[in-house]
């Protein structure tokens, strides 16, 4: 992997965990995780379960948004 | 002026990592550094190990969602006080990197922390900085073969302990012990244990300086930070240039040299591999290493020591340097006052909730012998460490009569329902809907109590 590929990871995975970090916390300090799964049928889920489904789904959105964040701007740069 | 910038040329200008092979290092801020990272090792590792009452004093108890800290239970409403916390954190940081540098880096930032605890597993089983040097140059054989998986062996170990113990800040680790060893680990519990083992081995083990060079968003802003007066670790080159290499007692200033003999120790040392004769760099992550090693070789020298110091600008250009200055003040006060602001509500807070719910299937009832009664849901939430009983009473109507005849008894740390029917007579009531309050107290302590309001609805014309 390339060092343009390593930094494009790193710009896009590290802030958005840290995103999902705090989005995790609100998010989850006012609605209890246990709701959500009981109304998309995953009430079997174990609450960790879906505290860790919850982490993981900020993050990959952050990552998005991030990833398109830095393709565009370099997009605009190039120009 | 215009520039078109080329992805590929920059990329082709970033070089290929070499391996960092810091040479081990004594001295004053190797000692303060191995303190502060045995203190902050001591503390992750032990502290969830330690009882309070028959409960870890420290336990994130996601699927209760409670958390344990010391005497005290954080519910998800008091949010609130991890986001001050944090704010606090980011303050302290603030106030000490403008005091000196990059304190938080060089000596309690995880990252450096656990770099280098794999360092020393390092060096005790592939040897000095020469040593491993030596042993990466070596076309593989089964001894370089066996030294290497040791290594990676005692680090996968270390990782997993690591791993293990994150994982006990959030399930009780007295019951997570025995069922990692007896392989019944939850799937949850089981991924995170590897998820945080595998982030430990990599960014210890293999990513290190990496992520302070490319991963640490303070490296970027900490200069920011910084102004005239704050400690830096600096290379004083008035003294120590024109570098080069001599005998010791021989008449350095005759061959026209300055102080330093040129020996790269202090380049050897750096866990980033930079030179701090080149000025201030991002890259430097404060850890003093250097200002360590080149004591020791001026001392060897009879040279004075400090050509590598903590100093600051205004003191290399010959001013005074002022600690007490308006960020350092401001810094100070906005801590001192958050801090003292988040203790005092925390100490002061209600350690009993009471939330009042109606019951939607119906506005009010009306009985065979006229009265109105109205039906509730009470939700008690015992905040406290112990159990408690409550009575109620309510206030806002004459001759309200309500059906709970007896106490409201709530486990430490729990939240109960209870259903509640309040009667009145339509004499009583001179509208439609007439607030009242609903207040609980302890039986057993006064001072715990708590009132909310809520409205008891009649006919239109009582």
């Amino acid at each position: 992997m390339n060092i343009e590929k390593k930094l494009l990871l790193i710009g896009t995975l590290w802030p958005s965990f840290w995103m999902a970090c705090a989005l995790s916390g609100i998010v989850f300090s006012a609605i209890d995780p246990k709701l959500i799964t009981s109304q998309i049928g995953l009430s079997q889920l174990p609450p960790l379960g879906a505290y860790t489904l919850g982490f993981f789904f900020f993050w990959a959105i952050c990552a998005w948004s991030g990833f398109f964040s830095i393709i565009f701007s370099r997009k605009a740069i190039n120009k | 002026m215009s520039t078109e910038p080329n992805d590929s040329i920059e990329s082709s200008l970033f070089e290929k990592r070499k391996k960092i092979y810091p040479r081990q290092v004594h001295g004053l801020f190797a000692n303060l550094r191995i303190s502060g990272i045995a203190a902050l090792l001591g503390i992750y590792y032990i502290l969830p190990w330690i009882n309070l009452d028959g409960r870890q004093i420290v336990l994130f108890d996601l699927p209760e969602r409670k958390f344990y800290i010391l005497n005290w239970i954080f519910w998800p409403q008091d949010f609130i006080y991890l986001a001050l916390l944090l704010i606090c954190a980011a303050f302290a940081l603030f106030l000490f990197t403008a005091l000196a540098g990059r304190l938080w880096c060089g000596y309690a930032c995880p990252q450096t922390v656990w770099t280098e605890v794999f360092l020393w597993i390092e060096r005790k089983v592939e040897g000095s900085r020469s040593q491993q040097m030596k042993l990466d140059k070596q076309e593989d054989n089964p001894v370089k073969f066996k030294i290497k998986a040791t290594k990676h062996a005692i680090w996968a170990a270390f990782s997993l302990f690591t791993g293990f113990t994150f994982v006990g800040f959030f399930t009780p680790i007295r019951d997570l012990a025995p069922s990692i060893l007896f392989f019944e680990l939850g799937f949850w519990e089981g991924f995170w244990f590897l998820f945080y083992s595998l982030a430990t081995y990599g960014n210890a083990g293999w990513l290190r300086e990496q992520v302070c060079m490319y991963m640490c968003p303070y490296a970027r802003f900490q200069s920011a930070m910084l102004d005239k007066n704050s400690l830096v670790i600096s290379y004083d080159a008035l003294r120590g240039d024109p570098r080069g290499s001599r005998k010791k007692g021989e008449d350095f200033q005759a061959k026209q040299l300055g102080s330093c003999v040129d020996c790269s120790l202090c380049v050897q040392v750096c866990p980033t591999g930079i030179d701090i004769r080149d000025g201030l760099q991002y890259q430097c992550i404060g850890c003093a290493a250097c200002i360590d090693v080149c004591n020791d070789v001026m001392d060897k020298m009879n040279y004075p020591r400090n050509l590598v110091q903590y100093t600051t600008e205004n003191n290399m250009e010959g001013n005074k340097t002022v600690f007490l200055r308006p960020r350092i003040i401001i810094y100070i006060a906005l801590l001192v006052s958050i801090l003292s602001g988040v203790i005092y509500s925390i100490q002061t807070r209600d350690s009993v909730a009471l939330n009042v719910l109606r019951d939607r299937n119906a506005l009010y009832r009306e009985n065979y012998d006229g009265t109105i009664s109205n039906s509730y849901t009470l939700k008690v939430l015992n905040m406290d460490l112990i159990d408690h009983s409550y009575t109620l009473t309510v206030d806002g109507i004459d001759g309200l009569k309500s059906s709970l005849t007896k106490s409201i008894k709530v486990s430490a740390g729990s939240v109960i329902e209870v259903p509640l029917k309040l009667t009145a007579d339509p004499e009583s009531l001179l509208s439609a809907s007439t607030n009242i309050t609903l207040s609980i107290q302890a039986i057993d302590d006064a001072e715990t109590a708590t009132q909310s309001e809520g409205r008891f609805i009649g006919p239109l014309e009582p």
